[in-house]
């Protein structure tokens, strides 16, 4: 049986070489051959070539990169009968035969290449190939790493060290054993016959070729998923040949320890690094210094908290105390100019007690968030002797304009529309004013800043006295841009700010005289900010308790996600803001940041395009604490309120209509 | 006594100043103190690709015109002028823009 196995080892390579194609005479996977079984630098005279140098079997058959294994049928057809056939079917070899030859792969042009720079050995369970110089093995150990198949033991530790010691052995005999002799006489032709390689034609980079690509991208990866389950199945089939083999053969040769030697140094370090123990992964205060700032107490689930409640109603019993003239008289007359006198708070008064503005004027029934129930300020303070608010101008802009001013202004943009008006120091055109007047116009930065310093203007007695301040939307964009930086400083209070910000909250302003500084003179500051380039919402800050109101005319256009990662760089940045300014943060005010929400049941703008305007109409009702308009601000009042701004703003900037 | 010291001492006519945007990214330009700052603005937003009537100039948070001149402004060498871009809103989910 030994006898058998040796004379297959011995007649499988010898009859492939001499009589069959040359490619067939390995297995497909043949090309895979194992990097790690390179010799290292290797000088000497290596054994002869199989074929000599730049010189290639002819054969009638290009083979390409495409090739397919399909002559395994004509082996088959040829040997059919004869006992080689059986000897190679008992072979490892033999589940090659049973492949469908259609579905597998073939590098055909690389195992091409190499069996053309073939090494002639004596080793009958090792090919070797020369490439650059450099030998290259494909054994049954190859065979063995590549199909994870036994196919020998491990030599015994005497004979390691003997191979590898080459002391006493040179290399050259420890690798191969050459007293070979090979003649190219057995080769039909000789030499002379090989002819050189045709040149490689030049491929056209085409579509038509990228598609072609694309299809033998899908073939050949099907192919291989094809041939691999092929190889699962017929696995057992080949263990099963290779052991009867095994059990019939000797294999001393196989043992050729040089690799062995060479794959023990090359994994020993790499499994010396793998048992390391691996890095602790990056936690949350390891990345860019975070620590110092903690997450937000979730403020999603507040806010997801409020939508869920049921919807703010009207407070029935609201406290007699601080009862506004909104709110006993909701249907607010246009016609009164005057509704109430509020008193001024006095700046010891407004310090002492508790935040009468800030008492609930809508009531959540749950009240589920202690912050959600502070949406509206109350302008009526118990204070008597307040300076009198115009009620009636802030909601008669929501009735209809006069259409003799709203034409006379067309007209006038019409005529003047390559001239440039100067507002606040800003040059706009005439469409700055069409932009405003026209419904479901998108409004930009400077339609809201000069809307805000129009309103600020026309209310600043009533702003001043109610402890609130407007600034203009540059100061949310400021703070979002500059997020990124702040979130990298190890030590929020070392950040340098903007010098806006810092001005914004020293109430220093151009134009605010006398200055407005944060939590000395201000406890209400209201700001436009912009989402995405998209939407246009109004932030109401409570300095007090150090929660951001989010008037926001249209919710569904802004998922919580969304206003979550709007919002954080307001609200974390805020406190270090206020800090770094004033040395000190008051203790209402939350560790993590400024708490926010959206305020439920105001008007919706489903219509889409008149945020802008409504933003800063929100910001005029919310102030004087109209929550009937806020809550029933229809299309219609859109449109007017958009014509009343626009007619305003030229009157007010340009001249009488 | 070496040549130097034997010029006299003119003032520079020219100042450079920095524009930096709200993403850090900082422009250098080299300007004469008595012209507009206007050529220094269209410049700017030449290179940036957008209309200058969509930046806002700051210069230490006070907003600067186009017409005024370094000298107005008392502009000295390496002040710094921001820019910022104006932003644009009113999505809805059936209407674009």
């Amino acid at each position: 049986m030994a006898s058998d196995s040796d004379e297959v080892y011995q007649s499988v390579p010898r009859s492939m070489c001499a009589n069959i194609p040359l490619f067939l005479t390995m297995s497909p996977w043949v090309p895979t051959v194992s990097l790690t079984s390179v010799t290292p630098c290797f000088s000497g005279d290596l054994p002869p070539r199989l074929l000599a140098l730049d010189c290639y079997p002819s054969h009638p058959v290009r083979i390409n990169s495409y090739s397919k294994a399909k002559y395994l049928i004509d082996i088959f057809n040829i040997l059919y009968g004869t006992p080689e056939l059986q000897l190679l079917l008992q072979s490892p070899l033999g589940s090659l035969f049973s492949l469908p030859v259609r579905y597998c792969s073939l590098s055909g042009q690389l195992l091409h290449q190499l069996l053309c720079r073939q090494l002639f050995t004596e080793e009958i369970d090792a090919t070797w190939f020369v490439f650059a110089g450099q030998p290259l093995r494909f054994s049954l150990k190859e065979f063995e790493e590549i199909t994870s198949l036994c196919c020998s033991e491990y030599p015994s530790a005497a004979e390691v060290r003997f191979s590898t010691s080459y002391a006493d052995v040179s290399r050259l005999e420890a690798l191969f054993r050459t007293s070979s002799t090979f003649a190219l006489c057995s080769w039909e032709g000789g030499d002379a016959t090989f002819p050189p390689l045709p040149r490689p034609k030049k491929r056209r980079l085409t579509d038509r070729s990228g598609e072609r690509g694309k299809k033998k991208k899908t073939t050949r990866r099907q192919s291989k998923q094809s041939t691999a389950g092929l190889f699962r199945i017929s696995k057992s089939s080949i263990i099963d040949d290779v052991c009867r083999v095994h059990q019939s053969s000797t294999h001393d040769a196989v043992s050729s320890s040089t690799s062995t030697s060479i794959d023990e140094k090359h994994i020993s370090p790499l499994q010396g690094h793998l048992s390391q123990p691996p890095t602790p992964a990056l936690s949350e205060a390891s990345v860019g210094g975070t620590s110092a700032v903690p997450p937000l107490a979730n403020p999603v689930n507040r806010d997801a908290s409020v939508t869920k409640s049921e919807p703010f109603i009207l407070s029935a019993e609201a406290d007699d105390t601080c009862v506004t003239s909104a709110l006993v008289t909701p249907a607010v007359d246009s016609s009164c100019t005057q509704v109430c006198v509020l008193p001024p708070i006095g700046s010891s008064s407004s310090q002492t007690t508790p935040p009468d503005r800030h008492k609930m004027t809508l009531r959540n029934k749950n009240s589920l968030h202690p912050l959600a129930g502070t949406p509206f300020p109350s302008s009526k303070q118990t204070n008597p002797g307040r300076p009198i608010p115009l009620l009636s101008t802030v909601a008669a802009s929501l009735t209809a304009p006069d259409q003799k001013k709203v034409a006379k202004l067309k007209a006038q943009l019409a005529k003047a529309k390559t001239s440039e008006y100067m507002i606040l120091g800003q040059p706009v055109r005439p469409s700055f004013f069409t932009e405003i007047l026209q419904p479901q116009q998108w409004l930009s930065t400077p339609h809201i800043d000069v809307l805000l310093a129009f309103i600020w203007g026309k209310h600043e007695t009533f702003f001043r006295q109610q402890r609130i301040t407007i600034l203009d939307s540059l100061f949310t964009s400021i703070i979002a841009s500059s997020y990124a930086t702040f979130n990298r400083c190890a030590n929020p209070l070392d950040f340098v700010w903007h010098r806006l910000l810092i001005l914004s909250i020293t109430g220093s302003l151009p134009g605010r005289q006398p200055p407005q500084r944060w939590l000395e003179d201000v406890d209400t500051v209201y700001i436009p900010m912009n989402w995405g380039r998209k939407h246009w919402v109004t932030l109401s800050l409570d300095l007090r308790v150090g929660h951001i109101s989010i008037l926001d005319p249209f919710p569904d256009c802004n998922s919580a996600r969304k206003v979550l990662s709007y919002m954080s760089p307001v609200a974390k940045t805020l406190p270090d803001l206020v800090r770094s300014v004033f040395g000190k943060s008051p203790s209402q005010w939350p560790e993590s940041g400024f708490t926010f929400a959206r305020l439920e049941g105001l008007a919706q703008n489903k219509r889409g395009g008149d945020c802008g305007a409504i933003c800063v109409k929100f910001l005029e009702l919310h102030s004087h604490a109209l929550q009937d308009q806020l809550i029933a601000l229809t299309d219609a009042e859109v449109n007017n309120l958009r014509c009343n701004y626009a007619l305003a703003l030229y009157e007010e900037f340009v001249g009488k209509l | 006594m070496s040549a130097a010291d034997k010029k006299p001492l003119i003032p520079s006519s020219h100042i450079t100043v920095k524009i930096k945007s709200q993403d850090d990214i900082c422009v250098y330009y080299r300007i004469k103190k008595d012209v507009e700052l206007r050529a220094m603005m269209q410049a700017y937003s030449d290179k940036v690709g957008v209309e200058m009537s969509a930046f806002k100039f700051h210069l230490d948070g006070i907003r600067i015109k186009p017409n005024q001149t370094p000298n107005e402004l008392e502009l000295e060498d390496g002040d710094e002028i921001d820019a910022f871009v104006y932003q644009i809103a009113g999505f809805s989910l059936y209407h674009r823009h």
